[in-house]
């Protein structure tokens, strides 16, 4: 999942992950650096139908929320255009008002999971006395859900988003495949042999040449096919995460 | 206070060492009531003075632990700076992390329980459904009964596990409304708009 704040201006729109209508409208906020009190809908309105448009090209599942938030604004933005009546009247209420409200409501919330995120990152440091079967309960209860199960979707997602990695991280190299699937198979087991279980990030071997990488991805397609891991994902969108499976071959 | 001649092996009987061993020797959080429960003859106003002091102990000696208050009892945790050791010895990746959208609906319920699905997803703003079995899946959050509204939903609320998840003494350690930095500046304006759809994170108190 792209990391919005740490992604900065420069970056296209249509490539950033949103958690839905609003989280994008906070970025928009943010990046054009407008006063949340008043809002110039036309330009937020504007941006905010670009991203829906190259969105729903890619992923219509969530276009829903996002195509109701800009129902919303542009409804809005018409009240805007339409005369006041009196303008004197305090009472009138600004057609943004129930909109920003709920901006800054989600913006609150969205500080509190980064609290929690720091709370979840030094408790990962704290090990007490029982630790262990603590964090095996803890993973029984993630792993087990059939709706964690990953797609091949999901995999080519999680793929493009390591390639993509790599092109912005590293200078590309020309190089023969200096590595073959079994190679890479070998790797992977022994990983999960170590450990029981890998992120799929991790299996990525920072440093090498991509052709490795693809090499990877292929073993490890192969390696689930044949029953030997279990890919699973907590959430949609989320990590991948390898577990031995029933075929595993030591 | 010491009794030493009661102590074969050279230990001391007094409350402030049984303590200690029951900290030591038990692998889930235990409160001051379950402590002064145990040992009897105390309170567990005693208890929390007992564990302060055991606390300055361990940092005065520089011991490779201490007590955390944790989901309303004491744990003794090593300290972080020993987490890179530990992580060898446990030999495995490092559990997953909770998504952003399951650390969004966490942080709305923490705030609002017992509350309705259809409030977390009015504030996220999409659909929670398989964020909120995932919780649900992972006793991070549990249903709390029913609300008085149409077809009265099922309302949630946060766990005793999500405390220990996150090494929480109690939920109100999270910070408060009026802690959070505003990003959006000028809080006068947003007083003038009478921020009024939800009272956990909406008071205004500068």
């Amino acid at each position: 999942m792209a990391d919005v704040e740490s992604t900065g201006h420069s970056v296209k729109l249509e490539t950033l992950d949103f958690e839905g209508p609003l989280d994008l409208l906070v970025y928009l906020v943010k990046k054009n650096e407008v006063d949340i009190y008043d809002i110039p809908i036309a330009l937020i309105t504007e941006q905010f139908l670009e991203y829906v448009e190259a969105m729903t090209r890619e992923k219509l599942e969530s276009a829903g929320e996002f195509l109701l938030m800009a129902a919303t604004l542009m409804r809005i933005k018409a009240q805007m255009l339409l005369p006041q009546p009196d303008l004197d009247d305090e009472e009138l209420e600004d057609p943004r008002r129930e909109l920003v409200l709920k901006i800054i409501e989600y913006q609150q919330f969205k500080e509190i999971a980064e609290h929690l995120r720091d709370h979840e990152s030094s408790r990962r440091l704290l090990f007490s006395r029982g630790y262990r079967e603590w964090l095996a309960e803890d993973e029984a209860r993630a792993e087990e859900e059939p709706a964690n199960r990953a797609t091949l979707g999901d995999l080519l997602r999680a793929f493009a988003d390591v390639m993509e990695q790599a092109a912005r991280d590293r200078v590309h190299h020309l190089e023969p495949l200096a590595v073959t699937i079994e190679e890479k198979v070998d790797f992977i087991r022994s990983r999960l042999k170590r450990d029981g279980r890998s992120s799929f990030r991790e299996l990525f071997v920072v440093g090498e040449p991509r052709s490795h990488w693809i090499v990877t991805f292929v073993a490890l397609l192969e390696m689930a096919r044949e029953g030997e891991i279990r890919l699973r994902q907590a959430e949609r969108f989320g990590d991948i995460n390898v577990f031995v499976g029933e075929g595993f071959k030591k | 206070m010491t009794d030493a001649n009661a102590a074969p092996t050279g230990a001391v009987l007094d409350t402030k060492h049984i303590v200690e061993a029951l900290l030591f020797a038990a692998d889930e959080p235990l409160t001051s009531g379950q402590l002064a429960g145990l040992i009897g003859e105390t309170t567990p106003a005693m208890i929390e003075d007992i564990v302060r002091d055991l606390q300055t102990d361990y940092a005065l000696q520089r011991r490779a632990f201490g007590i955390k208050r944790i989901a309303d009892g004491f744990q003794i945790v090593t300290r972080s700076d020993y987490a890179a050791w530990i992580e060898r010895l446990r030999a495995a990746a490092p559990r997953p992390r909770l998504s952003r959208p399951a650390l969004e609906t966490l942080a709305i319920i923490a705030y609002k329980q017992p509350v309705a699905r259809v409030e977390l997803e009015s504030i996220r703003g999409v659909s929670v459904d398989a964020v909120l079995r995932t919780l649900l899946e992972r006793g991070l959050v549990q249903v709390a009964g029913r609300g008085e509204g149409l077809g009265r939903p099922l309302l949630y609320r946060t766990t005793g596990h999500f405390l220990e998840y996150f090494g929480l003494p109690g939920l109100d350690a999270l910070p408060k409304p009026e802690e959070l930095e505003v990003l959006f500046a000028d809080r006068e304006r947003q007083e003038e708009l009478e921020f009024d759809s939800g009272d956990a994170v909406a008071e205004e108190s500068e």
